[in-house]
């Protein structure tokens, strides 16, 4: 008897934590839903990609560690191979207006066009709004939503926390790997990863 | 845009000037060596401590050291927190004294002047954040004799030293589930610490969540601090590390640290 009702408060203890943190992004779950525009005026609502698989990559130009793996051509490589298998990419910049990495629509187009980057769309959130919805901490700070919408991955862009080049292909791209794998219909293997970069200049 | 966007490295002048400061005038065969890496960072701009936290980057010393010379150990000042947007991280400003142990071989001759090189990586922020690096030398002599204290900076040093965080040796203890890691801990009445402005520097990555409020307890002699787990929790280490700061004798700005490493026991819930 006493023993059931020991058991029966520690269920309980773990519905009420379980509650608790639902207010969080929790991967497996639904990703949030938001709308937003683009540099090209675009307008773009995530739930209207469904039946697709969707990269959020936030994004600043002025952060070294988003210049490591652009001056590499390391994520436009990863945007190209992606977004030719059918899957939409969205680089999300939220730096506010008189922050650094913060674009204008132009601006943007621009810097896109300079890199030669290649996401489905270059979304502008000098707000913050999609930007504090996924709790985005850092740039590159990299999220994947897989066809039915749930969120599959919220971490970091690979396993080396550095801002040098040649550590790139000695790391273990994670964004890749779990592309692949939900390609592949198998189970997203590192679902979370420490996120690293610079904060991002909300 | 400001005038460092678009660079990837930090160029001429660098934001952080490195200089080696022997604690005494020469090096003795066969002795330890106490070498102080003073580093100096342009006001307004902070480097890291070596978990840096939820951004930036670890700062780095690479030495050159002549054959007979070995780095035994390398204490770091206490950081300090930095809260930036979202993020909260460990490091410095202003100025911060690293102290570089050296083991001096009872091999190495007398009568040489050895070159001793420490080169500096590190990620410097003000709003935005450039990787730069900066470097030290020093040629000492090598002298059979007690070696004279370097008496110009006998303040600096005396300053530095209480920055230094020391072991602490008394009973420690820690357990971590899904919610958070708390590490027990007692130090000696003797030491007459307390709680008010206490806080912990924890040197593991990717364990807890660096925004979240230290929670300090205390019950009887015992102190518990409970720190929430990260929401992207990587696995847990055997060994928790970091640095303890507590006030000594109630005292605001009489800060004592210590160094902690306890072993870390996980308690596995339904």
């Amino acid at each position: 008897m006493k023993n059931s009702t020991l058991g029966g408060l520690a269920v309980l203890f773990f519905l009420l934590a379980a509650a608790s943190l639902s207010a969080d992004l929790k991967v497996g779950e639904k990703a949030p839903d938001f709308t937003g525009v683009d540099a090209n005026g675009q307008s773009h609502t995530l739930s209207s990609y469904q039946g697709k698989i969707v990269v959020l990559e936030w994004l600043n130009h002025e952060c070294p560690f988003v210049q490591k793996h652009y001056n590499s051509g390391h994520m436009q490589k990863l945007q190209k191979t992606y977004t030719a298998k059918g899957i939409i990419w969205f680089s999300i910049i939220s730096s506010a207006p008189g922050k650094q990495g913060y674009c204008t629509p132009e601006q943007a187009r621009v810097l896109t066009k300079e890199k030669d980057a290649a996401p489905t769309a270059v979304i502008l959130d000098p707000e913050g709004k999609i930007g504090r919805l996924y709790d985005a901490k850092v740039t590159p700070h990299m999220f994947i939503i897989d066809q039915n919408g749930v969120l599959v991955y919220n971490g970091g862009i690979d396993n080396i926390r550095s801002t040098n080049i040649e550590d790139i292909p000695k790391a273990i791209n994670y964004v890749e790997q779990a592309l692949e794998e939900i390609l592949a219909g198998q189970e997203v293997s590192v679902k979370t990863s420490q996120p690293y970069g610079c904060t991002v200049k909300y | 845009m400001k005038a460092e966007s678009g660079l990837f490295q930090e160029t001429e002048p660098s934001r952080v000037k490195a200089e080696l400061i022997p604690e005494r005038l020469w090096m003795e065969p066969g002795k330890l060596f106490n070498l102080w890496l003073r580093l100096t960072i342009e006001p307004g701009w902070h480097i890291y401590w070596k978990n840096p936290g939820e951004s930036g980057l670890p700062t780095t010393v690479s030495w050159s050291l002549p054959p007979g010379v070995s780095l035994l150990e390398l204490s770091w000042a206490v950081p300090e927190k930095f809260v930036d947007s979202l993020a909260t991280s460990y490091g410095y400003k202003d100025q911060v004294l690293i102290l570089a142990t050296l083991s001096i071989s009872p091999e190495v001759p007398a009568g040489s002047a050895l070159r001793l090189d420490a080169e500096i990586s590190y990620l410097v922020c003000r709003e935005g954040c450039l990787p730069g690096s900066c470097s030290s030398s020093l040629a000492l002599e090598v002298k059979k004799a007690a070696a004279p204290e370097n008496k110009a900076y006998r303040h600096v040093f005396f300053a530095a030293r209480l920055k230094l965080p020391e072991a602490a040796r008394w009973p420690t203890s820690a357990e971590a589930d899904q919610e958070a890691v708390r590490i027990f801990f007692q130090p000696p009445a003797e030491q007459d610490l307390d709680l008010l402005g206490a806080s912990f520097f924890i040197e593991n990555e990717g364990i807890i969540d660096y925004g979240s409020a230290e929670k300090w307890e205390k019950a009887a002699s015992r102190y518990v601090l409970s720190l929430k787990r990260a929401p992207v929790s990587t696995e847990l280490p055997a060994v928790i590390k970091g640095v303890l700061v507590l006030n000594r004798g109630s005292n605001q700005g009489n800060i004592k640290a210590f160094s902690l490493e306890v072993p870390l026991k996980e308690i596995k819930r339904l």
